[in-house]
């Protein structure tokens, strides 16, 4: 509520000043009304609400001797006293006070001076907004992003220590074990000679767990430049890289779209459910099928087999991490070739999903945008458009 | 260019890689003498040495390690090319490390090649012998009167 001491003018200006009161009663900002000698004439009720004071205590009040000098802010007398005359106007101005009732507040002063339309005398708009949550939570959110910034780092580091430290007294083993067999030959015993297989083939299990857990700690952190890429020409890549058993086939639907992506992570997600289609087949003359269709903004990949099929308890499953549904003699795999699909085309905004039946074959779907681009685009867009 | 046999300096921390190698360059028939240095500073001492003894001198190449305690493949490859008595000397580094940091670091400091260890159940028999060709058929940098302002 406006004061109601000053002159009554009759009808227009009495609507417009109704008008202009109500406005200020509505906003939910602390709004306050302040006189040319910087003095209350009004307050709303957000103002109220915010500083916990009523309209009665402050209204006629000096704004410095307000509340026992609480508002006596350097800063807010340098805005009313210099800026304000000077400029008429002022626009987030930010002031960090302590109030004694409560407590530490970061404020965006907006002020504006005007001139009576009645007499002429100067009186000011002042808005408050109470920015502390808003700067608690960008604060917040600067450290997480320091914070996660810095596990990165640590994980990079972690990665090329895995990738040398832990792979190069494997390789010695490795190297120990083959001179044993070679020198030795025939002279070990049978069993002897078996076990140095066995130790041998266990070191090649173990650096394929770091190459995959290399590439699954790596896989969405490096930012790959965007290529055209035709799909089809990146599938019969992809076969002729495998070692595909002679009787197996594998059909390429000829109808294949073109997509603005980054290569190596698509590459690495048909690839490993093609070889993952071949490898866990049940008949060596087993067929694939790839095909892909434009659906929207996506694509849509399909790798199907006619294997043996998933059942559907094992569904879920099958990309977690280090997850194989047979034993790693039966089949080597580290388990972590669907865990790095299912990342992979996370980190593109894709999702991956499998349908099977038992004895009915397996096909795994996955999406990714048709223009990677325009995708990351969007993305960083989201990202800029939050505080 | 002399006649001198090649020499190989191996600069390799691990003793089993090191091995490694001694038995590829065997396995291949490869008789030139092998020197090793377990470091970047041992391998700059024997680079530099005056004795005869412990000095490795031209004709030679040398099989680098970048992972190595005090100097570092990498740190040894800078104050290699900082030496104008060594600068131009060959280098193959020979590491486990698949980092594309390291790979661009090393040719950087214009290496005669980056080959990569890594692989289990390989040894080194391949490596050597196409090392082997290469000092077959390679020219040496000349010697140090004939060479160039660089």
């Amino acid at each position: 509520m406006a004061a109601s001491h000053e002159t009554r003018s009759p009808d227009a200006s009495d609507d417009a000043r109704d008008f202009a009161e109500r406005i200020v009663a509505t906003v939910r900002q602390p709004l306050v009304v302040l006189d040319g000698d910087l003095h209350v004439r009004s307050v709303n009720a957000a103002f109220e609400d915010t500083f916990e004071v009523s309209q009665d205590d402050v209204l006629g009040q000096y704004i410095f001797t307000l509340g026992n000098g609480q508002w006596d802010i350097p800063e807010l007398r340098r805005l009313l006293g210099e800026v304000l005359p000077r400029d008429t106007q002022v626009v987030d101005y930010e002031v960090e006070h302590f109030f004694p009732d409560i407590g530490r507040r970061i404020m965006w002063l907006n002020a504006h001076q005007m001139a009576q339309p009645a007499n002429g005398s100067a009186f000011i708009l002042l808005a408050i907004e109470d920015v502390t949550e808003r700067r608690r939570a960008q604060r917040q959110l600067e450290r997480y992003a320091a914070d996660l910034k810095r596990t990165n780092e640590e994980l990079d580091n972690f990665a090329y220590v895995a990738s040398h430290d832990l792979r190069a007294p494997l390789r010695n083993i490795d190297n120990l074990a083959q001179w044993l067999t070679e020198d030795l030959g025939d002279d070990l015993p049978d069993d002897s000679q078996r076990h140095l297989r066995l130790l041998r083939q266990r070191v090649q299990r173990m650096e394929r767990l770091l190459d995959d857990l290399l590439k699954y700690s790596r896989a969405g952190r490096y930012s790959y430049d965007i290529d055209t890429v035709d799909s089809q020409a990146l599938v019969h890549d992809i076969v002729h890289m495998l070692d595909v058993p002679p009787a197996f086939t594998i059909d390429v639907a000829p109808d294949m779209p073109t997509l603005r992506a980054a290569r190596v992570p698509l590459e690495q997600v048909l690839m490993n459910l093609i070889s993952n289609a071949v490898k866990h087949h049940d008949r060596p003359d087993g067929r694939v099928t790839v095909q892909a269709r434009t659906d929207g903004e996506h694509v849509v990949f399909e790798v199907a087999d006619d294997g043996p099929g998933i059942a559907p308890q094992y569904q879920e499953r099958i990309f977690g991490m280090f997850q194989t549904l047979r034993r790693r003699d039966e089949v080597e795999a580290s388990g972590i070739g669907l865990a790095l699909v299912k990342k992979l085309v996370e980190h593109v905004g894709g999702s991956v999903s499998v349908a099977s039946e038992e004895g009915q074959g397996t096909t795994f779907r996955f999406t990714w945008p048709l223009d990677e681009a325009a995708y990351r685009a969007q993305q960083q867009a989201g990202v800029a458009v939050s505080p | 260019m002399p006649d001198d046999p090649v020499t190989i300096l191996l600069v390799e921390d691990n003793d089993v890689d090191a091995e490694a190698v001694r038995r590829g360059l065997r396995k291949n028939k490869v008789a030139n003498p092998i020197r090793r240095a377990r470091d970047g500073v041992e391998a700059l001492e024997m680079l530099r040495s005056d004795d005869p003894e412990t000095a490795v001198s031209p004709p030679y190449i040398i099989l680098l390690d970048i992972k190595m305690p005090r100097m570092d493949g990498i740190e040894f490859l800078e104050h290699l090319r900082d030496d104008p008595d060594l600068r131009q000397s060959i280098v193959f580094v020979l590491t486990t490390s698949d980092d594309e940091r390291d790979k661009w670091a090393a040719y950087e400091k214009n290496i005669a090649g980056y080959i990569l260890k890594s692989r289990v159940g390989e040894d080194f028999v391949h490596l050597i012998e196409m090392l082997g060709h290469y000092w077959r058929y390679v020219e040496f940098p000349p010697e140090r009167r004939n060479s160039p302002q660089s």
